[in-house]
């Protein structure tokens, strides 16, 4: 007891001195996030926006500041489980499914999806009528609506991309919050806001612990404060957010009702599966049509040609593939090359792994002794006919269990095109992760449909080492 | 058959052959012998362009070899009508005996599969190796590799056969299944070529032994 006593002292002055600190720490993520929440461009180590104007004014009223913390948008709601964060503000809409995880405020600001067209595509008058996907931000109402109208949609991460690439013609049209729209494509001569009446309108509220209960009423109170005061007025008339709905009151509620049940998650996660296994094997197949002629030139071509291929295999395995997706994705348009992302997606691993696959090929063509050559030129064998018939067959063999472990390093390699808009398996794990929580489950079955996929390519390429080996020397 | 016509054969700056001469008549059975890192395997391979010399000429019965760039090329002709076997064997360890010795005949010379592989297993049985025809070369013993190295040669029919210490890797037991083959052989006319530095090899095939010294042939 002695013993413990200082432990105990240190432990009481801790928890003094944390709760002396009794700030209110408030996550949104400043990443891209205008008008809510971002960097100011004149001085990057300040963030603005009309949701930190907000903060301010209700630390004001509460008497408390509040602090911000940078957190990733769709971990937001896990952050607060976490303890990490008291108060998620970032353009947080009330769903019933947010509803059931969280204590959600009363709504401090009542939106409406945008869409948004080219300005020369007179044809796309509503969501309807717009050709090809529409983009859209993951995990958010305007997603959700896609979803619930079965439309083909292309989820971004940020939100400079999908006006880009609608001006790109990648994708049909855009359909996001208002604010996100007037921020980014008011003020571009090639976009133009499409009038669709059909478009839902929603609330943005704070969400917090269901546990802390004291703190939500407080936030109530100091909402329904600020608006009845004007002060919430002055906020969103600065940001250019002030509008006619934000003086109706809407129902809560209203929004499409979306429970996240297995049938409704496990179609999605398959696609996303079949998305992973497509674009492995369509990559592999370029890997390897082009690392032939590479190991070939390395092992047997004259010098120039032997340098060239040098050349491109340093490269390709000296710079990370997410540069080379990017680079083909969003660098290339700059040139006048525009590729889709799916193309974007197999040429880059395709490129890429055909480095490692031909150094692969070369070891293994290397591995083949000389003797062998020899032997069959005293038998007045051709080269063409040795290399086809007495090299090749044993390169193979040497070469075939590092090309399956590349190929499933591929497999799992791809989970890298989310940065490129491709929903794969990975991508899909997380977006439904994140909208609906249950990261344990929808997890679990993710690893489940990886490892029902690498498993049997493991050991096939076990059967296929075993057979071939008889004639191992 | 074969005649070497003053050879010289340098790596970098080291002399191998200086001016080699030699004449094997055919059906004869010819012996190197002479110390390590003399230059043997090089001048055996110079015979059929495993390897190339910088002066003189070779002769194999009509054609004549002479120093090239390309010296796998320039044999070409003169290969057709050589064989060759190995210390190390050098069996297509992909395929089985039988094909092994198929291979060439089917690929080369565009003999009918089933010909080619009815005469892989005549050859096989004729260096001992009757029913070994599906063995793969791993599950082999050295002799039986060796003696199916030599059947892959004679599929090609060829008027000489190049050894390069072909009994050098192999046990006493081995050894003399080799040479009873290579003494059948010379028996029926076939002309040898023989690298060695085992005198057993020179007495059991009543050779003609010559020296590789300093670049050099003479006799013992
Ligand atoms: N490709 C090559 N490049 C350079 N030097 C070589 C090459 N091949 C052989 N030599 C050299 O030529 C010389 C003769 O080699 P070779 O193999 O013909 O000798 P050998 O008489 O067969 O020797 P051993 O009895 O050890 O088999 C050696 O000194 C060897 O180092
Ligand atoms: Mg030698």
């Amino acid at each position: 007891m002695r013993r413990l006593l200082p432990l105990l002292t240190l432990l009481t002055l801790l928890t003094w001195v944390g709760g002396a600190q009794a700030k209110l720490r408030w996550g949104a993520d400043a990443e891209g996030g205008a008008p809510y929440v971002f960097h100011d461009p004149d001085d990057p180590k300040k963030v603005i926006g009309f949701e930190v104007d907000l903060a301010r004014e209700l630390g004001r009223v509460l008497g408390e500041p509040v602090e911000f913390v940078q957190y990733e948008y769709a971990s937001l709601l896990v952050g607060l489980d976490r303890g990490d964060l008291d108060l998620a503000m970032n353009g947080l809409e009330v769903t019933p499914d947010r509803a059931g995880k969280a204590r959600l405020s009363h709504p401090y600001y009542t939106y409406r999806l945008q869409l948004v067209a080219r300005a020369d595509d007179p044809a796309c008058t509503s969501l309807a009528m717009c050709a090809g996907p529409i983009a859209t931000l993951g995990d958010t109402a305007a997603e959700r609506l896609l979803d619930a109208r079965a439309l083909a949609k292309k989820v971004y991460e940020g939100q400079v991309e999908p006006y880009r690439d609608l001006g790109l013609r990648r994708v049909g049209a855009v359909l996001l919050d208002l604010p996100i729209a007037e921020y980014y494509a008011r003020r571009d001569p090639l976009l133009r806001f499409v009038d669709d009446p059909s478009l839902p309108k929603g609330h943005y509220a704070i969400a917090m612990r269901k546990a802390d209960e004291a703190l939500a009423q407080r936030i109530d109170r100091a909402i329904d404060q600020l608006a009845s005061e004007g002060a919430l007025r002055k906020v969103l008339e600065r940001w250019g957010l002030w509008n006619a709905d934000q003086e109706t009151k809407l129902e809560v509620g209203k929004e499409t009702d979306t429970r996240w049940t297995f049938r409704r998650w496990f179609p999605l996660l398959l696609s996303g599966a079949l998305t992973t296994v497509l674009l492995s094997v369509a990559s592999m197949a370029l890997a390897v049509l082009l690392a032939l002629p590479l190991a070939a030139a390395r092992t047997f071509g004259p010098r120039p040609l032997r340098a060239l291929a040098t050349a491109y295999v340093e490269l390709f395995r000296g710079v990370p593939v997410l540069l080379v997706l990017f680079f083909l994705y969003y660098g290339l348009p700059t040139l006048g090359v525009r590729l889709s992302a799916w193309a974007a997606a197999v040429i880059g691993f395709g490129l890429n792994y055909a480095a490692y696959e031909a150094e692969i090929y070369r070891a293994a063509l290397g591995a083949v002794p000389t003797g062998q050559w020899e032997a069959a030129a005293s038998l007045g064998m051709s080269r063409a006919l040795t290399f086809r018939r007495i090299v090749l067959p044993q390169a193979v063999r040497v070469a075939l269990p590092p090309m399956t472990s590349d190929f499933v390093a591929l497999f799992k390699d791809t989970s890298l095109v989310s940065v490129i808009a491709v929903v794969e398996l990975t991508k899909q794990y997380q977006i439904l992760a994140k909208s609906s929580l249950r990261y344990l489950e929808i997890g679990l079955a993710t690893a489940a449909l990886y490892l029902a996929i690498s498993l049997p390519l493991g050991l096939l390429s076990r059967r296929l080492e075993a057979r071939w080996s008889r004639g191992h020397a | 058959m074969i005649a070497l016509r003053a050879v010289k054969k340098t790596f970098a700056e080291r002399t191998v052959l200086a001016g080699v001469s030699l004449a094997v008549e055919p059906g004869e059975i010819v012996t190197i012998t002479g110390p390590s890192g003399a230059g043997k395997s090089t001048l055996l391979r110079c015979i059929n362009g495993l390897a190339g010399f910088d002066e003189g000429e070779i002769v194999v019965g009509p054609h004549t070899i002479r120093p090239s760039a390309d010296p796998l090329r320039a044999a070409a002709a003169a290969r057709t009508l050589l064989g060759m076997v190995f210390q190390d064997f050098q069996l297509f360890p992909h395929l089985t005996a039988r094909a092994n010795v198929a291979e060439a005949p089917i690929h080369v010379r565009g003999v009918e599969r089933r010909a080619a592989l009815a005469r892989a297993d005549e050859l096989l049985a004729s260096v001992g190796l009757a029913g070994h025809g599906d063995a793969y070369p791993r599950t082999l013993s050295g002799g039986q590799k060796q003696r199916v190295a030599i059947a892959r040669a004679l599929a090609m029919e060829p008027e000489a056969l190049l050894c390069d210490e072909v009994t050098s890797a192999l046990d006493d037991e081995a050894q003399s299944e080799v040479l009873d083959v290579l003494a059948r052989l010379a028996a029926d006319g076939m002309t040898l070529v023989l690298v060695t530095h085992q005198r057993s090899v020179v007495e059991r095939l009543a050779a003609r032994e010559v020296v590789l010294r300093d670049g050099a042939l003479g006799a013992r």
